[in-house]
């Protein structure tokens, strides 16, 4: 199997850094790639850049083909445990993460792949994902299922969404982990408003 | 499409603490504010903080070297785990953490901390309330399940039992949900005597918002319900899994109109109705799903109370509790009887009696 090496640095990292989180399921790599992919976007990247796409599942989930390889191949190849609680990173995963993180080509990645796990730290994981789900992309998922993600004109939706979110946070913000947390609450107050209507 | 509100979205970045932290110390405050949230959910993984009846705050210097005002400790720990072994129920004290993963601890709070918050990160917990002290101003941080004593101590659940079990005890009980406290009759504060007019919708979206948060690796959706035959409010799947639930909700007692009526009386017989109901649908739910792994729940909220008539605007505690240990026996059991039915989860919701 040939595994995308950016997709493959990404699982690493995040099922290290969502290491002490309860239960880390295979979804939640996907979530959280999505989340930093966006992140991207939101310093001015385009989902070119990112180095893989995504999908939509019909549930409205983001999926990229490229995670569930390399996480298939990372499960193989024992860097990266399964059981019935979800999947953990092993010390061989640790080790294949720090020799992959010191690769120059990736440590531009760590900078939005950080942004996102950290937003765990400051909300539940099912309030990010009842969040993530009301990101306009996702959101239209949900109606129209399979769907490929951040594709014109969708994408400029997202733009609105991040510019918004720009202008609100401040250009001096360094740190991902605010315009991460920033948006998810924004995104959790309109999707909770829904639901109570 | 999520209309983008520039100036909300900007409300909601100022009531941000982990905002704050950034502009009031830059890297270092945001370096301090991850070490301070990872501890701060251990500790209450940790200890009951639910018991925590007064003020507990959990602070950390932004620099090791910044000059704090000197507070004696009671105390020094290697690590926070053997803290919480040691005070099991923390009441009003202060814990300082340390870099190297050490920290102190002292009962009662000393300190002034909006002075303390010049050079730290100062989270108060406080009356079941998360709020973080930064440079002198207080940002709260929202609770998403009122029933859960903060933010960070919001369970993720991998069982949908044990979900529904936490949903009973925690919101439906005392009806701490306010999309669940809207389904009731007469002006708020209700005293959960009657529901109003058809609460189905208002009962699914509290339960379909609750199990949203607690399970995050599951996808939780209404379910249209066309008709008695296909009874399902909620569908709860297993993302990237062929586990699939079917949540069928029932309420019992009485329901009113605005004008004052009574519209509908539900006994036990409708529990007994929605199982069969249930068992029906997963019936024929089989052959269209045949890969799916599925399980049906019954989930009654029980607001029956004992003797009540159209005009009551009161009840006694012994009418008002009559129903809250009076399981309802279902026959047939399927429980018993099939592999794919969960046991019935009966949840009573309290009315608020008259002091006795």
């Amino acid at each position: 199997m040939r595994v995308n090496s950016k997709a493959y640095f990404d699982s690493l990292s995040i099922t290290s850094r969502l290491v002490s989180t309860a239960a880390t399921s295979t979804s939640d790599v996907h979530l959280f790639a999505y989340l930093a992919c966006l992140l991207s976007l939101y310093s001015g990247r385009t989902p070119q850049d990112w180095g893989y796409s995504f999908a939509a599942t019909s549930k409205g989930y983001p999926f990229a083909h490229d995670i569930a390889d390399s996480l298939q191949s990372l499960l193989i190849s024992g860097c990266l445990h399964s059981d019935t609680n979800g999947i953990t990173i092993s010390s061989k995963g640790e080790e294949e993460y720090q020799l992959n993180g010191s690769l120059g080509r990736n440590g531009e990645r760590e900078i939005f792949l950080a942004g996102a796990c950290s937003a765990i730290l400051a909300m539940p994981l099912g309030m990010i994902r009842w969040a993530i789900s009301e990101e306009p992309e996702l959101k239209r998922a949900r109606v129209i299922s399979d769907m490929l993600l951040l594709q014109p004109p969708g994408v400029l939706r997202i733009y609105d969404h991040l510019q918004a979110l720009s202008k609100a946070v401040g250009e001096e913000s360094s740190d991902l982990m605010v315009p991460a947390v920033a948006w998810l609450s924004f995104l959790a107050k309109k999707r909770t408003e829904e639901t109570r209507e | 499409m999520t209309h983008v509100d520039v100036e909300e979205m900007k409300r909601i970045v100022d009531g941000l603490y982990v905002h704050a932290a950034e502009e009031a110390f830059s890297t270092a405050g945001m370096d301090a504010l991850r070490f301070l949230l990872d501890k701060v959910a251990r500790i209450h993984q940790l200890l009951s903080t639910e018991v925590v009846s007064h003020s507990l705050a959990i602070f950390i210097k932004v620099e090791d070297s910044g000059s704090v005002d000197p507070i004696s400790f009671d105390a020094e720990f290697l690590e926070i785990e053997h803290l919480c072994q040691d005070y099991d129920k923390l009441t009003d004290g202060m814990i300082e953490l340390l870099r190297n993963g050490s920290v102190k601890y002292r009962r009662g709070i000393q300190s002034d901390l909006k002075k303390l918050s010049q050079h730290s990160i100062v989270y108060l917990y406080r009356d079941r309330n998360d709020i973080f002290v930064i440079n002198g101003s207080e940002y709260h941080a929202p609770k998403p399940i009122p029933g859960y004593p903060s933010v960070f101590a919001v369970p993720a659940f991998a069982e949908l039992r044990k979900a529904l079990e936490d949903y009973k005890r925690r919101v439906a009980r005392a009806c701490r949900c306010p999309i669940l406290a809207s389904c009731w009759h007469g002006s708020s504060p209700s005293k959960r005597l009657f529901f109003s007019n058809k609460p189905e919708a208002i009962l699914r979206r509290s339960l379909e918002y609750f199990l949203s948060i607690v399970l995050p690796g599951a996808d939780v959706r209404p379910e249209q319900v066309v008709d008695e035959s296909h009874p399902v409010d909620i569908r709860v799947n297993w993302i990237f899994t062929n586990r699939l639930a079917l949540v069928e909700l029932k309420w019992l007692g009485k329901s009113k109109n605005e004008q004052n009526k009574i519209t509908t009386e539900y006994t036990q017989s409708r529990a007994q109705e929605g199982a069969k109901q249930l068992a029906d649908y997963l019936d024929a739910n089989r052959p269209r799903a045949p890969l799916t792994e599925t399980r049906g729940y019954l989930v009654i909220i029980d607001a029956r109370r004992r003797g009540l008539r159209e005009a009551a605007e009161a009840i006694s505690h012994d009418d008002g509790f009559w129903y809250q240990s009076q399981e309802i026996e279902f026959d047939p059991d399927y429980a018993a009887v099939r592999n794919d039915f969960e046991r019935p989860i009966r949840m009573f919701v309290e009315p608020v009696c008259n002091a006795s």
